[in-house]
């Protein structure tokens, strides 16, 4: 009892930052729709340590999505923490804020880790990140 | 969806925000932890320990007396005995004994103050049905029984109770989320049967309409010491989630079987537990 009194490990610190962070789309991967409906994430991404020692400097790569996950991606333009993006997905999918925090952002995770989307941490939210888009 | 939530864990309850959710959980009903958090605030924490009533209260002498040494401001709750609050900067906490527990309950400032948290708390550890009220669960379980498993996982959460050690009988309850991707157009009935391993392993269960949900029930086999299962369901769309009950108890605890199933199907376990 009374374990506040001897303090705490950072973690909610980090938990807060990465709320605070903007998940943002690698502009060089595309999301298809194929013919049967399934959805693909597809793009020159980067090559991993070994790959990369062979003389490697990028792969075209592919991977499928669910809807939820598309639901996700679709919603990563920069104009959004993650913080939102987790309320957001909670609203429309009915799930409690907790569901929604573990889903979206070990999801994000994964996307971070394949170098689909990147996190801008510690600036404000981009106001015209969705415009610049449009007019690509 | 109103803005206000009941959680229910242990033999105590108490009301929280529906932004926060449980978090950390472990222990059992003699001593433990359960931890709530939203997306903004740190942990709003509740403590318990069982003992004998005056160790109990030497200890709370104790740590009262160690928090005014650290100059905290202390100060007793009114309307309450034995309950001591403590504004520790960025926190606060309460000291509460109440019969054979000790709760320590602290919560982040800016979230939930310590009166409103107070207001709500209600503790009901001489009750024969502990309530258990979280993720949509909401299920009525003997107080004696040990909680053995918990699971917590994004879209299905899981209690697991059992009398003692060396005991055969079993409870679980836990819930689904994301009912309405799951069901589809499907009836209950129909997503069981084709998704439940319980179900499609028993073809001759008979199946009943019961309140708000379904039951299933499998007859024990003809071995002495075989028991009966009972599967309950039903669909919480408060919570979009389906919320279940699964019991397998030899014969001698069909009655408690029964009740505790007609309880949760019939969405009394408030009365039974509090």
């Amino acid at each position: 009892m009374l374990q506040w009194l001897s303090g705490r490990s950072n973690n909610e610190q980090q938990r807060q930052d990465m709320l605070r962070a903007i998940p943002v789309q690698n502009p060089r991967v595309e999301r298809t729709v194929l013919a049967d409906g399934r959805l693909i994430l597809r793009g020159q991404t980067r090559l991993n340590g070994w790959q990369r020692l062979m003389g490697g400097r990028s792969a075209l790569r592919q991977f499928e999505i669910d809807t939820l996950g598309d639901w996700v991606w679709r919603h990563c333009q920069g104009d959004l923490t993650v913080e939102e993006l987790v309320r957001g997905f909670g609203l429309e999918h009915a799930v409690n804020l907790r569901e929604a925090e573990i889903a979206v952002v070990s999801f994000l995770n994964m996307l971070a880790k394949r170098n689909v989307v990147a996190f801008v941490v510690g600036r404000r939210k981009s106001v015209g990140g969705r415009r610049r888009r449009k007019r690509s | 969806m109103t803005n206000r939530q009941v959680f229910a864990w242990a033999g105590f309850s108490l009301e929280l925000p529906a932004d926060w959710n449980l978090s950390v959980a472990h222990g059992d009903t003699d001593a433990g932890t359960i931890a709530f958090a939203d997306l903004r605030l740190g942990p709003l924490e509740v403590r318990w320990q069982s003992g004998g009533q005056a160790g109990l209260a030497r200890r709370l002498r104790r740590l009262v007396g160690k928090m005014r040494r650290l100059r905290a401001k202390v100060t007793a709750v009114a309307g309450r005995e034995s309950a001591w609050e403590f504004d520790h900067g960025d926190r606060w906490i309460v000291l509460l004994h109440i019969a054979r527990r000790l709760y320590e309950i602290s919560g982040p400032a800016g979230g939930p103050t310590a009166a409103e948290i107070l207001a709500s708390f209600t503790d009901a550890q001489n009750a024969e049905l502990y309530r258990w009220r979280v993720y949509g669960i909401d299920a009525a379980v003997p107080a004696k029984w040990q909680l053995k498993k918990i699971s917590l996982l994004p879209g299905a959460s899981r209690l697991e109770f059992q009398p003692g050690w060396l005991s055969r009988s079993r409870l679980q309850t836990g819930s689904w989320s994301m009912a309405d991707r799951l069901l589809g157009d499907a009836s209950l009935e129909a997503w069981a049967t084709a998704k439940l391993p319980l179900v499609a392993a028993h073809p001759g269960g008979r199946w009943e309409s019961r309140g708000a949900g379904v039951f299933f029930c499998v007859a024990p086999g003809r071995w002495p010491g075989n028991t009966a299962q009972a599967l309950a369901l039903w669909r919480n769309r408060g919570n979009n989630c389906i919320v279940w009950l699964h019991t397998n108890m030899p014969r001698g605890r069909s009655v408690l079987a029964k009740r505790l199933l007609g309880l949760f199907l019939e969405g009394r376990v408030a009365g039974a537990g509090q």
